[in-house]
């Protein structure tokens, strides 16, 4: 019972949610039918998309006085996708990094769990093909950068900032860079499931040693150029006038908090199912503890980004904030993300029981999910979305992509021909797990 | 010195052989003072069946005192005794409270715990440190038991014959 075996049951479950996510969304589209169609009759829909997301001051100022924009439903649900689709993306990059992590730093414990954030990394092809066909019809709605009127000088759309920034800010970089980083997280997540696959059947010491090697190699490629450019260009430059250097951080200490209550519910579907056996609540234990660490390292960099802005006091970044924070737009879902990312898991998995709980333990990796969820949203939204739109779309979209990954992962397990790893050198260290 | 204890001590050289021995004792029926070992032995305190320390109950409280202490005095301070104004900051900028909070709680916390930790240890500066054997500092492992009124000569030769039916190299007794 050592390969995994998809069966009906779990996949017409995933159906199901998959058109429970797909209701969702519809009834979505039609309560937001009307949105921003009895406005702007006077200007173009594009220069009025774009003023409603450009986040210099003076923009948002102009278009506040002016008359009440509401976002159009294109924009809602590109909005929305887009999040989705970037969420997912980071997943599957998170648990690369945990792959390289803990095979670079010898780790043991985690062997016979390897097969769940490896399943997971190869969702990264899907993620990056649905995040570049977005880029190339929407990216318009998306960037507001790439609007070719911000550049003519002497225009009265001439932004003079996005001007200054455009050496780096332009297309051309950012289509190197998008295929850069596609290239780079195809080819690891390749490598991976090479190697960790190859392992099963064929146990060499050539073959432990290129695991290492490889994971010194993700650590550092995923450290200074994926995740740094990734989150420059598909998520900062959504508010093009903003940048923080502590965003990066965030972003991905967020995407890793996330990816460990994903294994921990991936853990608890595969033991209710019967495998894994000898998968015990020292393992899982191990799973929340990170979880725990994590959810404080997501809170230092949040804290430090938010306090910094607040005490600079500099108008360019309080911007971000000023967006966020007000309470008529998202100032419950700013400070309902804290809470979920930060306070709840802290506060429940504090104690060795509640980690060695699996209920407990179950609870705090949706909370951990759905905090998470919400604070993409944050990051990557409100700038497109100003008076709001995190609701019924969103969590319709949310439904229909998870299933959509749930469904790839789990048929991605299926094709492990050893899901416990019960031949890697260090799997010995894994069954006599004891803390 | 008055105070001195009179204890029951087997000598072990392997960790394998005091764990089994731990459990076979325990098992018997008789109670374990404790174990000293040259290096930290995996699971031994379940073994011995010692509580758990509630040291870090004490450093919750110590660390809340720390928050309390830290908030309570800067918004004093902020509001009350030398209010100023930081670029338009409010004077109850709880943002701006959170780095000094965060580091008194530390402090606090990280002094209080030391402290109880050599309280309960009985550790201070310039006190004569009771050593069962001094080998359990270097290679060898030492189970103790505390013998005393009620603890009869039956009892000590009933655990000195277990001590050696599990594979203790040495039992003797000593009052330290």
């Amino acid at each position: 019972m050592n390969t995994y075996v998809f069966d009906s049951s779990t996949k017409s479950k995933l159906i199901k949610a998959f058109l429970v996510g797909l209701v969702l969304f519809i009834i979505g589209v039609a309560i937001h039918w009307n949105d921003g169609k009895q406005v702007n009759t006077h200007t173009e829909n594009t220069t009025a998309v774009a003023a409603a997301h450009g986040s210099a001051v003076e923009h948002h100022e102009a278009t506040a006085e002016g008359h009440h924009v509401q976002p159009t439903l294109k924009t809602l649900i590109v909005a929305n996708t887009y999040n989705v689709f970037y969420f997912g993306f980071y997943i599957a990059l998170a648990a690369l990094f945990f792959l390289a992590a803990t095979n670079v730093a010898w780790g043991g414990w985690h062997i016979q769990i390897q097969k769940i954030p490896l399943a997971i990394s190869v969702n990264i092809a899907l993620f990056l093909f649905l995040l570049i066909i977005m880029f190339i019809f929407f990216n318009h709605d998306i960037f507001h950068w790439t609007h070719e009127e911000l550049f003519v000088k002497g225009s009265p759309t001439y932004d003079k900032v996005l001007d200054i920034k455009s050496d780096f800010l332009n297309l051309k970089t950012f289509w190197v860079f998008t295929i850069i980083i596609t290239l780079l997280c195809l080819g690891m997540a390749y490598k991976w499931w090479n190697t960790l696959n190859l392992m099963d059947t064929n146990p060499t010491r050539k073959l432990f040693s290129t695991s290492r090697v490889i994971g010194g190699i993700t650590i550092v490629v995923i450290a200074f150029i994926i995740n740094t450019f990734a989150t420059w260009f598909w998520s900062m430059s959504i508010q093009p006038h903003w940048y923080s250097t502590m965003f990066t951080w965030n972003t991905m200490a967020g995407a890793s908090l996330m990816l460990l209550a994903v294994v921990l519910l991936f853990i608890h579907y595969l033991k209710s199912k019967g495998y894994l056996p000898n998968v015990n609540e020292n393992h899982k234990h191990d799973v929340a503890k990170l979880m725990f660490a994590i959810s404080i390292f997501w809170c230092y960099t949040w804290f430090a980004q938010y306090m910094l802005i607040w005490y600079s006091n500099l108008p360019e970044e309080t911007e971000y904030f000023r967006l966020r924070r007000s309470i008529d737009n998202y100032g419950i879902l700013f400070h309902l993300s804290f809470i979920l990312n930060f306070v709840m898991p802290f506060l429940i998995l504090l104690s060795r029981g509640a980690k060695r709980n699996d209920k407990v333990t179950i609870v705090a990796s949706i909370i951990v999910i759905v905090g998470q969820f919400s604070e993409f949203f944050l990051m990557n939204c409100p700038a497109l979305l100003p008076k709001g739109g995190y609701g019924i779309i969103s969590f319709g979209l949310l439904f229909m992509i998870g299933s959509v990954f749930v469904y790839l992962t789990l048929t991605m397990l299926s094709k492990v021909k050893d899901l416990a790893s019960t031949t890697h050198p260090y799997v010995k260290e894994s069954y006599n797990h004891h803390i | 010195m008055s105070d001195t204890k009179k204890y029951l001590v087997g000598i072990f050289d392997d960790d394998d052989i005091l764990m089994h021995a731990v459990k076979d004792i325990r098992g018997a029926g008789y109670e374990i003072t404790d174990a000293f070992t040259p290096f930290p032995v995996h699971g031994l305190e379940h073994a011995l069946g010692l509580e758990s320390t509630r040291l870090h109950t004490a450093g919750l409280f110590f660390g809340a005192t720390g928050t309390t202490v830290a908030l309570s005095m800067i918004a004093f301070i902020n509001i009350f005794n030398f209010p100023t104004d930081f670029g338009g900051k409010p004077n109850f900028g709880l943002l701006a409270y959170v780095p000094i909070t965060f580091e008194q709680t530390v402090l606090y916390a990280a002094i209080g715990m030391t402290v109880s930790f050599y309280y309960l240890c009985k550790l201070w500066p310039g006190k004569t440190p009771k050593i069962i054997d001094e080998r359990t500092t270097d290679h060898l492992f030492a189970l103790t038991f505390e013998l005393d009124e009620s603890k009869d000569s039956e009892y000590v030769n009933a655990v000195s014959e277990l001590l050696k039916k599990e594979g203790a190299i040495e039992v003797y007794q000593k009052e330290v």
